[in-house]
Order: C-alpha cells, then sequence, then structure tokens
C-alpha cells in the first residue's frame, strides 16, 4: 500500500478522503490556494503545497503545479476527489506519465464517458438503453433551436463536457429556446472552457437513480446497489437515499447489470456511478457515467457497510476488488442532506466568515464536513460544506434521525440551507416515498417556526451577552466572552507582550 | 442596561440587570422582569429560567448576532444609536414614497451581465442584473416597474453582499 498519497481537492471530499488515508496508515498531502492557506483541508494534511491564487484555473485546476506538488513532497499517488481535474483524461494520464499512480479509471475510460455523445454511441453499442436525442454537440443556437423543434418540447439542453447541473435547462416552448440555449452556452464556457452542447428529450415525472460501479484491474466488475437522487434543483442534487424507495430487487438488478455493462464497454477500473432517468413507468434510460468518486458515496458506504475510499485506493495499488457481487447485500437505509451555504429560501449564495459550528452526533449519524468554527467560506469554489447522513434499520428510522440530526447542525456566521432539509422531511410525497425530481418545484409545507418562548431565549442570550461585553469594556467586569468577536486578538497580544518585552 | 434588539420586522426592548456571577434580572418589552440564571462562554449562553433549560449558541454575523435555541436559527441585532437613526430615515423614506429603489446585491459575488441601461423602463419581475458567485448565477430582478436612473456596476466587477447596483425610480 502507499505511504503517502495527495489529494487534488479541497473542502469536504479532501477532508473525507484524508480520514481513510489515516485509518490506512498513509500520510495525506493537501494542495490549496492563497485564500484556503488554512483551510480545514489543510490541517487535516501532513504535508500542503500552495498551487497558486484564488481562481480555480490558476490553482486547483493547474495540471502542471498539482504534480509537482506531488513529487516535491514525494506522493506516491495522487486521488482527485470530485469535481476539478476529476474527470480530465488529460490529467488522468500526465499523472501517470509522471511515474505516479492515478486513483481513478484509465484516461480512456473518463475520455470515452466524459464526452456525453462518444459515452451514448459506445454504450448503446453495448446494449444500454439511453434518451432520445442529439448524438453530435451544437454551438450555433440556431440549429439547436431547429434540433428542439424536431424532438419535440420539452426538452434537455446539457453542456457536452457538463456535469453537476452546470450549464443544463430545461425549455418547455419554442419562445425561450434560443435564451436557454445562450445560458447554458455562457455557463458552459465559463464553468469547462467548452460551450457545446447537446439536446434530449425530456421525459416526464421522472427519477434520477444513480447505480454505484466497482472494478479491478483484474477483470471484475460489480454493482453496489442504487441512489435516488430525485430531490433537486436546478439539476443540483439536494437529499439523496439508498436504496430507492422506487426500485424492487428486481429492478436493482437489471439496473445493476446494465450499469456494470456500460462500465465494461469503456474498460473501467475504480470508483464510478452510471446515472439514469427512470420515467413514472419504471423504464430506464442511462444518462451518463461519472468517473469518479460521488458526492452521496457516503450513503452506500452506510447501507453496504463499506469504503469505497479504501476500495479505491486497494484497487489502485492493484488488488483485487475487496467485495463479490454475491457479497453485497444492503442492510437498512441511509439518507444524505448536503448543507449549502445558501439561502433556504432565495437559494441564493452566503459565503463569509464562519463564527460558529456544532455538528450532530449519536446513534446513527455521520457527517463529512469541510467547514469548522475557523472557516471562512470562500465566493470562489461550490457552496457545498458539508453532508449530513443518517443511517437507520428501516427507511422511518433514518428519517427521524435525520430529522434530530438537522435540528442538531449549527452553522452561525452564514446562512445554510438546513430549513430547506426540514421542510422536505416534512412533505407528505417525501415523507411516503413517492417523489419525483419535480418534488422541490411543488409548495413545500411549511416548517414549524421557533416558539415564541425560544425565541425570548434568543433576545434574552443577545442581551445577557451584550450586557457581558459592555461590563468588560467599562470596567473590566464579568467577562464578555461570549461575543466571539470580543475574544483578543493573539496577534494584539503578543504584540502587546512583545512591546512590554521590549522586543 | 436596556437594550433594542431587530428580530425581523420588529424591534424589543430588553432590560437585563446583573444580580450575581450568574444571576440575572431580565424584562423583555411589558413584561414583568424575570429572574434567570445564565452561564456566559464563549460562543454559547445556558439560561436556566425556571425549570427551562435553553442552550442558545451566539456567533457573530457581521454586525449582527446570529443565534440557534431549540434547532432553529435566528439573527438578531442590538440597535445603536447610528443604527437607530438609520432604521428611522429608511421608515421615513419608505412613507414619503420618494419611488427611488435601489436594486441590491444579495450575496458577494461577481457582476456577469447588466441587463438594462439608463433611461430604460423596467417592470416588476424583470432580470436588470445576473451575479455569479460560488460558480452559480442568479437573476435580479426589478421589485416593481420604472425607469433605471443610474447603473452602479460594471460587467466582470466584484461586488459585496448588499452593495447597491441599479437605481430604479417608479
Amino acid at each position: 500500500m502507499f505511504k503517502r498519497v495527495l489529494v487534488a481537492n479541497r473542502g469536504e471530499i479532501t477532508v473525507r478522503i484524508m480520514r481513510t488515508l489515516r485509518d490506512l496508515g498513509i500520510s495525506p498531502v493537501a494542495i490549496y490556494s492563497e485564500p484556503d492557506r488554512h483551510a480545514l483541508h489543510v490541517r487535516s494534511a501532513d504535508l500542503a503545497v500552495c498551487v497558486g491564487p484564488e481562481a480555480s484555473r490558476e490553482s486547483y485546476l493547474r495540471m502542471d503545479a498539482v504534480i509537482d506538488a506531488a513529487r516535491r513532497t514525494g506522493a506516491e499517488a495522487i486521488h482527485p476527489g470530485y469535481g476539478f481535474l476529476s474527470e480530465n483524461a488529460v490529467f488522468a494520464q500526465k499523472v501517470k506519465d509522471a511515474g505516479l499512480v492515478w486513483i481513478g479509471p484509465p484516461p480512456s475510460s473518463i475520455h470515452t464517458m466524459g464526452d456525453k455523445l462518444l459515452a451514448r454511441r459506445t454504450v448503446m453499442a453495448a446494449g444500454v438503453p439511453v434518451v432520445p436525442g442529439t448524438t453530435e454537440p451544437i454551438r450555433d443556437p440556431e440549429a439547436a433551436a431547429r434540433v428542439a423543434h424536431e424532438i419535440g418540447f420539452p426538452v434537455m439542453i446539457k453542456a457536452s463536457s457538463g456535469g453537476g447541473g452546470k450549464g443544463m435547462r430545461k425549455v418547455d416552448d419554442p419562445e425561450h429556446v434560443r435564451a436557454a440555449i445562450e445560458t447554458a452556452q455562457r455557463e458552459a464556457r465559463g464553468a469547462f472552457g467548452d460551450d457545446s452542447v447537446y439536446l434530449e428529450k425530456f421525459v416526464e415525472g421522472p427519477h434520477h437513480i444513480e447505480i454505484q460501479v466497482f472494478a479491478d484491474q483484474h477483470g471484475n466488475c460489480v454493482y453496489i446497489g442504487e441512489r435516488e437522487c430525485s430531490v433537486q434543483r436546478r439539476h443540483q442534487k439536494v437529499v439523496e437515499e439508498s436504496p430507492s424507495p422506487f426500485v424492487d430487487p428486481e429492478m436493482r438488478r437489471r439496473m445493476g447489470e446494465v450499469a456494470v455493462a456500460a462500465a465494461r464497454a469503456c474498460g473501467y477500473e475504480g470508483a464510478g456511478t452510471c446515472e439514469f432517468l427512470v420515467g413514472a413507468n419504471r423504464e430506464f434510460y442511462f444518462l451518463e457515467m461519472n468517473t469518479r468518486l460521488q458526492v452521496e458515496h457516503a450513503v452506500t458506504e452506510l447501507v453496504y457497510g463499506l469504503d469505497l475510499v479504501e476500495a479505491q485506493l486497494r484497487v489502485a495499488a492493484g488488488e483485487p476488488l475487496p467485495f463479490t457481487q454475491a457479497e453485497l447485500v444492503p442492510h437498512g437505509h441511509a439518507f444524505e442532506c448536503r448543507i449549502y451555504a445558501e439561502d433556504p429560501e432565495t437559494y441564493m449564495p452566503s459565503p463569509g466568515k464562519v463564527t460558529g459550528v456544532t455538528w450532530p452526533g449519536g446513534p446513527g449519524v455521520r457527517v463529512d464536513a469541510g467547514i469548522d468554527e475557523h472557516s471562512v467560506v470562500p465566493m470562489a469554489y461550490d457552496p457545498l460544506v458539508a453532508k449530513l447522513c443518517t443511517w437507520g434499520s428501516d427507511r422511518a428510522q433514518a428519517m427521524r434521525r435525520m430529522r434530530r440530526a438537522l435540528e442538531e447542525t449549527v452553522v452561525l456566521g452564514i446562512t445554510t440551507n438546513t430549513r430547506l432539509h426540514l421542510r422536505v422531511l416534512e412533505h407528505p410525497d417525501f415523507a411516503a416515498g413517492n417523489y419525483d425530481t419535480h418534488l422541490l418545484e411543488s409548495p413545500m409545507p411549511p416548517v414549524p417556526s421557533q416558539s415564541a418562548e425560544a425565541r425570548e431565549a434568543a433576545l434574552v442570550a443577545t442581551a445577557l451577552a451584550k450586557l457581558a461585553d459592555e461590563e468588560a469594556r467599562t470596567q473590566g467586569g464579568f467577562g464578555g466572552a461570549a461575543q466571539p468577536q470580543n475574544i483578543p486578538s493573539l496577534w494584539r497580544t503578543h504584540g502587546r507582550a512583545r512591546v512590554l518585552r521590549g522586543g | 442596561m436596556r437594550f433594542a434588539i431587530e428580530i425581523g420586522e420588529e424591534t424589543v426592548e430588553v432590560e437585563a440587570t446583573r444580580l450575581g456571577p450568574s444571576r440575572f434580572s431580565v424584562r423583555i418589552g411589558q413584561g414583568a422582569p424575570r429572574m434567570i440564571e445564565g452561564d456566559l462562554g464563549a460562543g454559547l449562553v445556558h439560561l436556566i429560567d425556571g425549570e427551562r433549560s435553553w442552550a442558545v449558541k451566539l456567533g457573530a454575523r457581521g454586525e449582527a448576532t446570529h443565534t440557534h435555541v431549540a434547532g432553529r436559527d435566528l439573527t438578531v441585532q442590538v440597535q445603536d444609536e447610528r443604527r437607530r437613526k438609520q432604521r428611522a430615515a429608511e421608515a421615513a423614506a419608505a412613507t414619503s414614497g420618494s419611488g427611488r429603489r435601489s436594486v441590491r446585491s444579495p450575496m458577494p459575488g461577481k457582476v456577469v451581465k447588466v441587463l438594462v441601461e439608463v433611461g430604460q423602463t423596467v417592470h416588476a419581475g424583470q432580470g436588470v442584473v445576473i451575479i455569479e458567485a460560488m460558480k452559480m448565477e442568479n437573476e435580479l430582478k426589478a421589485a416593481g416597474p420604472g425607469t433605471v436612473v443610474e447603473v452602479k456596476c460594471r460587467e466582470g466587477a466584484l461586488v459585496e453582499g448588499n452593495a447597491e447596483l441599479l437605481v430604479i425610480e417608479g
């Protein structure tokens, strides 16, 4: 096994990967942009290398700087996490050419699946069902509009090199098709540097369900159940669960076998995810394959009792898969709520200084966080700050635990979307396990707000903290420590000490 | 001491008097004074009010105080003299009906596109500026109908949260 591994990422996924590295006695190496110098993922590492300024293009996306960081620190392998360079075939090849181990699939698999149209053709040849649509990229908005008319509305516009909902738009009628294509192209150009798009028929009453697959270098390939990812907003996943309430064992087997066929069709190795669009009549279509660890992998880990990052490391080191298809039996139920730094009502991002954090604990709770009470959430990066997961012996217990865990979660200084999650849990369709990707467009039930008593408690606590501050300020009385901004700056204290010492 | 604390649209008067190291008399609005045991730690105030136990987490949020109690967040602001005057001026402007409305950036971000120009008439709900933050584009809309009288930002510029971007006169 490796002795030192560089994680070419930031935020919660880097912290999560480094935890497994620690479990295996492997020394973690971080990279960071200038504003991330003291970020949690850097504090979690033994060694850390600055790769450039804030803009991702000039830091986390600089292939040579990342490979150079691995060389300088003596890392033997690079784990890319998700996002950034994780699905970049050129980078994967450069890592290999530098004599380092790439913890991911072969560059050729990334290339095939990363080009959404090539991916469609490849899996179709392997007998995998796909959604009706274009097979060639389109750059001219006029031509795209004509194709949209041919397929019939509504259509989906997607970025050819897309992912994570960026550059993706649904268009209901001919009137809005041009504006939507231009916006999709602008987002795609900004996010991926490529503004080609393609169009697909929009499936009604859709579920977004994905299958985890895992392959080794010895020809073994298995599926590890599904994740239901239909709670989405702007095609960004918000809540995931496993197993899906919509999938029975027979459907799981059929989808799993199709996913394995898709993985084999591109010569896959390591952890990957096949995303499917599932219609109201349970017909399923391959959407795309994510050739990396998925954000929501933890729900699979909870239900199957696995550490997928450990399996990735073992497979990358040349070991055979640590599990067989027959051993993979789901147990219980798991949820994941993505904690985003954004307003739960307006969905506006909320970067800024975090002034207090308490994560939940207790039975069946797992938190993968990228921030703590010493963090600043920068404007330049993804708003995902933590993933809150719960496990229960059945769906109802996992849901009850999630409600409690959300109420235990405290993030002060910035706004997070915990209230949105509480509303999702209150939604009768979600509670019944009977929902599709339109759930968040339907009217959401209000969350009971604070009782008058709790509001008074907040007022009293604030007044007492302020009173203590005033006492400390005017007479050096009882301490004013309740307000974090009144903790004396260490620099100031140090500066005073130096003055007193005459240094 | 008396504090005026903004909570949502309301401003509530709270009078707090220290009776001992962790004992306080507290009066909210016109209510009766109550004796409360309070333990004041870094970022946490624990209150014992009779038999009721309240753990209130507190953190700074700009000039305001972000609290978490009983599973919910609540941001409150202790008013100082400057803040009180500012609120009074805002209330006066709202009632005088001057009709000047600012479009403000709801978060720190980058101006991707200004969709209108000075002199243009806009209708309520019309998109006027696109701001990008945390990799997503957000379209800001005009709150009501009117004419754009001032554009105070330019495309590509970084702006702070609450920065004034446009002025619309209706």
